[in-house]
């Protein structure tokens, strides 16, 4: 039976509701759920506080109500599922290492921050710092696999090391800054200063994408790994438009002030004109 | 025994363990993964003389594949788990990789089993290769010269059956043409089973040894029509013509055991005087696929 927990109204400061994942919860009685300590701004409060509870702790956990002001939902979490219903807060899945969180609002700055493993799925919009790393550290995300529906905001992907981020409408500035490796692709495109110091890595733009002047043009083509990546999105619900699978792309080197061994793929023929 | 008007021979075919790999194929167009398919299964018949045995599985539909492209899948065994390492690297390596637009996956995703596949041939890429994970899975991206290559990283195998045989007669070469040829279409109506030999047939059946003690494998006398004065114990019927066998190596005795049941079924509709099976009385291959408990019609 699924976990669900309910907001009673919004909260008059923002929640820490790192204790809120299911993989923490399991086992757990509602009533030891209900005490479970959590804060609220400065002040410590109890779950049954702000939430009603009901079902059990299983290996499915659902969470309702406005969120905004509810930050760090499954953070760390290793398994399980979570959903949450209504627009979440900040660093919603971060480092995160396994199981399934769908947010089917937007979500706030930080969502997947240095996440490990699993899978982050945002119907709605996400803010800045999307699978990114926190300031003061190199490495974002390191694995798995982050979709949002709508668009992200800035420094998407930053210091991304490893893993599969994609975005079905348009990214903020800074896309992939400093990124190490792994794959951000945006439907959408990309907002200035995309793969700036870019190590390795993929950015991927089916939309507008301005290329940062330390990047070559190498040729155009259809990437085999791309094809292979847009099938699994779709798989996992992201729409992805049939002509993409056959589109050609355009590969740009970069960045050459770094090791200049990423590339820019950049949607150039939909196939139809041929 | 009968099935039909076909003389069902009461023994066994002596099959023993393999190690196999199911290696998919795709590319831009069918044919040209058929091409890299079967330059990739080329020159692998025997175990004895081509250090390992392979053969096209079936054609996949874009739905069926990976990359949602058309594509091949093709079974490889060798007989320890090195070898097939080995064999692996050295087809997918000159065969598939060279052969345009195509991408190779593998084929058995949750065998505990791994041989190396991309992991190895990426140094072809010189330090220019990059790999991406896609669904848990590595692949290596090889830049080649009308594109990428893109190859799984390792390939699952598991332990198969070699070995698996029918040996059909016919009144004439035609007549057992025949039967053969219905056999080996409707053993590879069976998922999991490859026919190494030239159109899943094979004429030159041999024995263990040789009178002179040099070769490993000799002619079969005993079922060589022309021998059948000359052998010391022929096995051949004196209004025998042609004798053919099909040998079948698949990825479990179950799969092996449905083609042959499949094989002996087509063999005996098309009107072959006898069905038997090849074996070594039982000494050297640790599975026994009898012929008896094939006669019920395939499912």
């Amino acid at each position: 039976m699924t976990l669900v927990l309910t907001l009673r109204e919004a909260p008059g400061a923002r929640v820490d509701a790192a204790a809120l994942r299911p993989d923490a919860l399991a086992g757990l009685t509602v009533e030891a759920i209900r005490r479970l300590a959590i804060t609220v701004g400065r002040r410590p409060a109890a779950v049954g506080d702000l939430f009603a509870v009901s079902g059990d702790g299983g290996p499915d956990m659902r969470v309702e109500g406005d969120l905004r002001r509810v930050d760090r939902l499954g953070e760390g979490m290793a398994d399980g599922r979570l959903e949450l219903d209504g627009p979440a807060g900040d660093h919603v899945g971060a480092r995160m290492s396994g199981g399934t969180i769908v947010a089917r609002g937007d979500v706030g700055a930080y969502a997947g921050a240095e996440l490990r493993g699993g899978l982050l799925h945002v119907r709605g919009d996400a803010g800045e710092g999307l699978a990114a790393a926190y300031p003061g550290t190199r490495a974002g995300m390191r694995g798995g696999e982050v979709l949002v529906e709508g668009n992200a905001g800035d420094e998407a992907g930053a210091g991304m090391r490893r893993g599969l981020v994609a975005v079905g409408g348009a990214v903020g500035a800074g896309a992939g800054l400093r990124m190490l490796a792994g794959t951000l692709i945006a439907l959408g495109g990309f907002g200035p200063e995309a793969g700036i110091c870019l190590r390795r890595g993929t950015l991927v733009s089916a939309g507008a994408v301005e290329i940062p002047s330390t990047y070559a043009f190498a040729c155009r083509y259809r990437p085999p790994a791309l094809r292979l990546q847009l099938l699994r999105l779709a798989e996992l619900g992201l729409g992805v438009d049939e002509r993409l699978l056959h589109a050609t792309w355009s590969r740009w080197s970069g960045d050459r002030l770094e090791l200049a061994r990423g590339e820019i793929l950049v949607l150039e023929d939909d196939g139809r004109r041929r | 025994m009968r099935l039909r008007d076909t003389e069902v021979v009461d023994t066994f075919a002596e099959a023993f363990p393999m190690h196999g790999a199911r290696i998919v194929i795709t590319a831009d167009s069918e044919a040209w993964a058929l091409e890299a398919a079967r330059s990739a299964t080329g020159f692998a018949t025997s175990v004895i003389g081509c250090k390992c045995e392979a053969g096209l599985e079936r054609a996949l539909t874009p739905e069926q594949t990976p990359d949602a492209r058309p594509g091949v899948s093709i079974l490889l065994f060798a007989m320890r788990h090195d070898d097939l390492a080995k064999r692996v690297v050295e087809r997918v390596g000159q065969c598939v990789m060279t052969c345009p637009t195509t991408a190779c996956f593998d084929g058995l995703p949750a065998a505990a089993g791994r041989v190396p596949c991309g992991a190895t041939l990426r140094h072809f890429a010189d330090g220019f290769q990059a790999s991406k994970v896609v669904a848990g899975r590595r692949y290596w991206r090889i830049p080649v010269m009308d594109g990428e290559f893109l190859v799984e990283e390792s390939l699952g195998i598991v332990e198969g059956v070699g070995g698996g045989n029918l040996i059909l007669s016919g009144a004439d070469a035609p007549a057992a043409l025949a039967c053969a040829q219905a056999a080996a279409a409707a053993c590879r109506t069976v998922p999991g089973v490859v026919l190494p030999f030239p159109g899943g047939i094979v004429r030159s059946g041999s024995k263990v040894g040789s009178r002179r003690g040099r070769l490993p494998a000799s002619t079969n006398d005993a079922l060589a029509p022309t021998l059948r004065v000359q052998a010391p114990r022929t096995l051949v019927g004196a209004d025998t013509g042609s004798v053919l066998e099909i040998v079948i190596d698949g990825l479990s005795f179950e799969a092996v055991q449905a083609a042959m049941r499949a094989g002996l079924h087509a063999a005996a509709g098309a009107g072959a005087q006898q069905v038997t099976a090849g074996n070594y009385g039982g000494d050297l291959g640790p599975f026994h696929l009898h012929l008896r408990d094939l006669l019920d019609r395939p499912a």
